[in-house]
């Protein structure tokens, strides 16, 4: 009602507020699942931005990036297009861990993500200021930017990232502002709040840029790229990268003393941020005052694009004052004359807690507002990029009254992460990391298509295209694993290949069709015949906890109708919504309110 | 389905009565075809009447034998329908006069209609599964049915109090901290190099404690379940007479007449708090005559299937070539050596005897008159050392459940430090290490598996 003075510029099935990673998945599965989108955001120019280092992947995060492709999304297309050199991380630390990563052109990365958005065809791109959510008597209706436009929509995903009341800091200097001198978005926070979600404060740092030309090259080392072809989309074709891309140097004592004595002068310690920031991503300051006998720390200078004149300097994130990093930089060897052109510097920002999200990401209080990427807690591209998929398609089926997707942990890392974010207590940003996946030997990133590609299917989300490249190493995969199953020499040929270092080259003499296989089904079939006993295992100890820990609560289930819990534990559960009996315990709830809830679920599960 | 074995609703049958107390015994019967089950039991007429009956009907019919089609014995047969009875599903109760012996059969004629026989704590279980009783409810039945000792109750659940669970924490705590390095360097290729030594050593010591947690897990199955003793030994050596002293009462005939014990015979007894089972046996000799023959094969398979075995000798006269065979034959095992008679025994024959047996086989030999109770004391103390001594109480698992699991969490270890000797890559290794975790976890209860559920209502008595 209140609104009727302002002027409405738009209706569409979907409104997608931001143009970062999350954003971008959300709109792009919108759209090719059929929905006409409008994206705003702050910035149009903007688009999939990196904020941070810009490289993609990583232990954990490679995962995600092969399980976006996977499913449809274009997260590992823009990497590889973007690419400036790629390695495997782990390489021989086995497959569970083994990781992608990809040090990227940040310009060339959003335009293929600008470029994508285009082709669509479908999606509207409006620049401005979204302040407050629009909700009739059950739903959402749309948003309303800070200049009384409107937008009128009947599912909106919320990809705000690091932006809501957001303040920069570099020394004692503090500006209500966004990333790189963008504004801070003000006003949708409390538009939140109204609705009755809770909100957090966070924070998050980044490190100083030089210039290129100010940097010694002859005192650094050159770190080396892979020497085998790869890439990251099961449908891209895999390539040597040869782009002198990194180099490393380190700290040492001088660079730490400068550190310490202006300790006081950081935010982070005398008291100016009150955001929690990430405990894996930690600052310069924070690793010399944690870890005193450390006595250098590696730093990598990583070139943001091919004709950029910045260089990015991985590990010396910070939010000390200009001075002070200037003063760092002289003890480094290599940066000692470096120029900043942009300081390091922290950021501080509102996210909505996401134990109030359901696992479809969807707001428990109002039906059709989803949420995606740093807004729900979370940090990184790829988690962000992760959940704006999720976020996109259950909008979509949202829309069409469809039930919406979740993934399971032994599924995907995707479904570790949105598990993780709505069902137990997030007290920092939370990055992915192989150890949050139990079940990490079935979740590789070689296997991503085999485990999601049917699916992404299903949903209408993989091309025919796509659909063809996957049959055909599906087949070829297949026939691998007949070949490996034949007698030879009075064993069965694939168990030539249970013990560490032995490989299927060895098998190629005697089972000669094995040269007919790609390289990357050859190498899947070894990694599934060589582990083969200890994914068995990993299997049967899913099934085995799944039986109690994996039955399923209901997500709307009222506590107060389970006779006998006790007040914490219907606090816990109300707060939390746990998937899974297994989550309820991990939340802490005592082994005899978890019989109490599991008999409720067994006698309730027939009537259900 | 999702639906655990436990709730299919499977038809299960037991006596519910308690053993040995004569009079009426009732058979139970709970599940979706319990009536049907209990029809096929009963006469034409009553099965026909069975099947049409609502819940809370009784009446008066007779079990058949399936084969013979023979009364085996009159019965009430009571009806409940789900939800209205004890367990929420069907349940018929067949209340038998005819005695243990009668019950025994009738529940045969049923088992043979195709139900299945309870689990112990089962029916209270599903009582539990389906809404009919709280969990506080199942444990004061609980209570008043298998509370064999304070002790062994405390002991069953302890969990997170006492040593076991602190040796426990701490064990977890030790494999977490070395996991975290090992993850650490995982997800942080860069930052963390991960060093073997950081790593095996630790793994190798906890591997070693859990080993003598396990040592000492036999009295804490001891808590729970009850040790068996067995008294076993030639005809007249005074076994009975013993088995009578250690009770302190007369169950077992004494006579003069060797073989005249002929079953075993059973008594419960409480030794610094630890159920003990005592079982009298026919003495150990070649004989003919059948029905004994069968009593000393008995005697054997007792003495070899129970906890340890008493073996009584009269110390008035020197060991015979049978008693060595047997001793012998028993070198593996626990035994305690009783030299009874000592009240009428010649000194220097009991000395030399006891040295004899304590040189030749390492037993513990004590002697005793079970005749005047001398010694008895003793014995018990011997027997209650074997345990691991009354004062080591909760230094060791609680219950079958928690062995298994901490069993379970060190083959994860020995399974992470082979894969590490053989040179599989970390995330192996880490998986292995992450299973060792989570069965400590299991062990202490602060992650709930079905296990955990098991143990739990497998303390209930068969019947309950
Ligand atoms: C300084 C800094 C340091 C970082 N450091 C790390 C790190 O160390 N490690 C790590 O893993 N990740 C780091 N990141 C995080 C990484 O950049 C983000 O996790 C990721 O980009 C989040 O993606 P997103 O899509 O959720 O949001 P963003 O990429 O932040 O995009 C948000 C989008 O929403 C738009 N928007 C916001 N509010 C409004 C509004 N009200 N109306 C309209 N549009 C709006 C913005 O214009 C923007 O397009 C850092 C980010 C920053 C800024
Ligand atoms: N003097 C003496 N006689 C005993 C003692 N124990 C048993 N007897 C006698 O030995 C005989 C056999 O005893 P019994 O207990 O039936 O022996 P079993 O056949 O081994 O069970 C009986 O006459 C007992 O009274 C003892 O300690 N001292
Ligand atoms: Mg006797």
């Amino acid at each position: 009602m209140e609104y009727t003075g302002s002027r409405i510029i738009g209706s569409c099935d979907a409104c997608v507020v931001g143009s970062g990673h999350a954003a971008c998945e959300a709109a792009l599965a919108l759209s090719r699942l059929g929905k006409s989108v409008i994206m705003v955001t702050l910035n149009a120019n903007n688009v999939a931005g990196m904020a941070c280092n810009p490289a993609i992947g990583g232990p954990g995060k490679a995962q995600i990036v092969r399980e976006i492709d996977a499913l449809g999304g274009e997260m590992a297309l823009a990497a590889d297009e973007a690419c400036l050199e790629i390695r495997v991380l782990n390489q021989s630390k086995g497959p569970a861990v083994q990781s992608l990563r990809a040090q990227c052109d940040k310009r060339v990365y959003s335009g293929h993500m600008k470029a994508a958005l285009m082709k669509e065809g479908r999606i509207a791109v409006v620049q401005g200021m979204v302040t407050t959510v629009l909700t009739g008597d059950r739903a959402v209706e749309g948003v309303m930017l800070s200049d009384g436009r409107r937008v009128l929509a009947r599912a909106v995903v919320l990809a705000t990232g690091v932006y809501l009341e957001s303040r920069t800091i570099v020394g004692e200097e503090v500006r209500v502002s966004g990333p790189m001198g963008e504004p801070s978005a003000r006003g949708l926070s409390a538009s939140l709040v109204k609705l009755g979600l809770e909100i957090g404060r966070f924070k998050t740092g980044t490190s100083p840029r030089v210039r290129r030309d100010s940097v010694a090259w002859n005192r650094v080392r050159k770190e080396e790229g892979a020497l085998v072809p790869l890439a990251f989309s099961f449908m891209s074709v895999p390539r040597l990268w040869d782009f002198d891309a990194c180099y490393s140097t380190e700290t040492c004592e001088a660079t730490h003393e400068i550190i310490r004595a202006n300790v006081s002068r950081a935010p982070l310690f005398n008291g100016t941020i009150v955001g929690t920031g990430p405990r894996y991503c930690p600052s310069i300051e924070d690793k010399v005052m944690r870890f005193p006998e450390r006595k250098r720390h590696l730093v990598f200078l990583e070139k943001e694009s091919k004709d950029s004149d910045e260089i990015y300097l991985l590990g010396l994130s910070t939010s000390l004052p200009v001075d002070v990093q200037e003063e760092m930089l002289r003890t480094i060897r290599g940066l000692e004359r470096a120029v900043i052109t942009r300081p390091g510097y922290a950021i501080e920002y509102d996210y909505v807690l996401p134990n109030q999200l359901k696992p479809s990401l969807e707001t428990n209080g109002v039906p059709g507002l989803f949420l995606a990427g740093q807004i729900c807690g979370s940090s990184g591209y790829e988690e962000a990029a992760a959940q704006g998929l999720i976020a996109g398609i259950n909008a979509s089926r949202y829309l069409d009254g469809k039930e919406p997707l979740i993934l399971g942990r032994d599924q995907a890392y995707i479904g570790v992460l949105i598990d993780d974010l709505v069902s137990s207590p997030i007290n920092e940003p939370y990055r992915m990391l192989t150890a949050r996946a139990e079940y990490r030997l079935l979740l590789r990133q070689s296997n991503a298509d085999l485990r999601l590609t049917p699916i992404g299917r299903e949903i209408g989300l993989v091309s025919d295209e796509r659909w063809a490249v996957f049959e055909r190493r599906r087949r070829q995969i297949e026939r691998g694993r007949k070949l490996l199953d034949q007698e030879l020499r009075g064993r069965r040929a694939g168990d030539y290949l249970r013990r560490p270092g032995s490989s299927i080259g060895e098998l190629m003499r005697d089972i000669p069709e094995l040269h007919e296989l790609d390289p990357d089904v050859l190498e899947e079939v070894e990694t599934e015949a060589r582990y083969a006993g200890f994914i068995q295992r990993q299997e049967s100890e899913v099934r085995r906890l799944e039986r109690w820990s994996g039955k399923r609560i209901p997500p709307g289930l009222d506590p107060d109708l389970v006779p006998g819990l006790s007040r914490e534990t219907k606090d816990k559960i109300r707060r939390y919504r746990p998937a899974t009996l297994g989550r309820a315990a991990d939340l802490g709830v005592s082994p005899v309110d978890i019989l109490v809830l599991g008999a409720y679920l067994q006698r309730t599960a027939g009537r259900a | 389905m999702e639906q655990a074995d436990w709730m299919q609703g499977e038809t299960i049958a037991a006596i519910a009565t308690p053993r040995g107390t004569g009079g009426i015994a009732v058979v139970k019967i709970s599940g979706k075809d319990a009536v049907a089950v209990a029809a096929g039991c009963l006469s034409a007429r009553g099965a026909k009447r069975l099947s049409r009956a609502r819940g809370y009907t009784v009446f008066f019919d007779r079990v058949v034998s399936p084969e013979s089609g023979e009364t085996i014995d009159e019965v009430i047969v009571l009806v409940m329908r789900c939800p209205r009875s004890y367990t929420g599903e069907d349940v018929v109760e067949l209340q038998c006069h005819g005695g243990e012996l009668v019950a025994e059969k009738v529940l045969d004629a049923v088992l043979s209609r195709g139900a299945r026989m309870a689990e112990p704590g089962e029916f209270t279980r599903r009582a539990f599964l389906n809404g009919k009783i709280t969990l506080d409810e199942a444990e004061a039945v609980l209570d008043v049915v298998s509370a064999r000792t304070d002790r062994a109750l405390r002991q069953a659940f302890l969990r997170l109090e006492g040593k076991l669970g602190k040796s426990v924490l701490e064990c977890r705590e030790r494999i977490a901290a070395v996991l975290a390095r090992v993850q650490g360097a995982l997800d942080f290729p860069d930052d963390i190099s991960l060093k073997d030594e950081e790593v095996v050593p630790v793994l190798e010591k906890v591997t070693g404690e859990i080993d003598s947690m396990l040592r000492d897990g036999v009295l804490g199955l001891a808590l729970t379940s009850g040790v068996e003793l067995t008294l076993v030994g030639r005809p007249n050596v005074g076994k009975s007479s013993l088995f009578n002293a250690l009770i302190g009462e007369d169950r077992a005939i004494v006579t003069e007449i060797p073989g005249t014990t002929r079953d075993l015979l059973r008594e419960r007894v409480e030794w610094a708090g630890i159920p003990v089972v005592l079982v009298d046996t026919a003495g150990l000799r070649e004989t003919r005559e059948i029905v004994e023959a069968i009593g000393v094969e008995r005697a054997r398979k007792a003495a070899e299937e129970s906890w340890a075995a008493l073996y009584v000798v009269d110390g008035s006269q020197p060991l015979t070539g049978e008693d060595w065979y047997w001793l012998e034959r028993w070198r593996d095992r626990r035994v305690v050596v009783v030299l009874n008679k000592s009240d009428i025994a010649a000194e220097h024959v009991k000395r030399e005897v006891s040295a004899l047996v304590s040189a030749k086989t390492g037993f513990p030999v004590v002697e005793v008159s079970a005749r005047m109770g001398w010694g008895v004391e003793r014995l018990k103390e011997t027997v209650v050392g074997m345990f691991g001594g009354a004062e080591r109480e909760s230094v060791v698992p609680g219950s079958a459940r928690q062995v298994a699991c901490l069993r379970r969490a060190r083959e994860a270890l020995v399974r992470a430090l082979q894969s590490w000797r053989e040179g599989w890559t970390w995330d192996v290794v880490a998986s292995e290490m992450e299973e060792a975790c989570r069965r400590l976890d299991e062990l202490t209860g602060s992650r709930i598996s079905e296990d955990v559920l098991d143990e739990i209502f497998s303390r209930f008595c068969v019947g309950k």
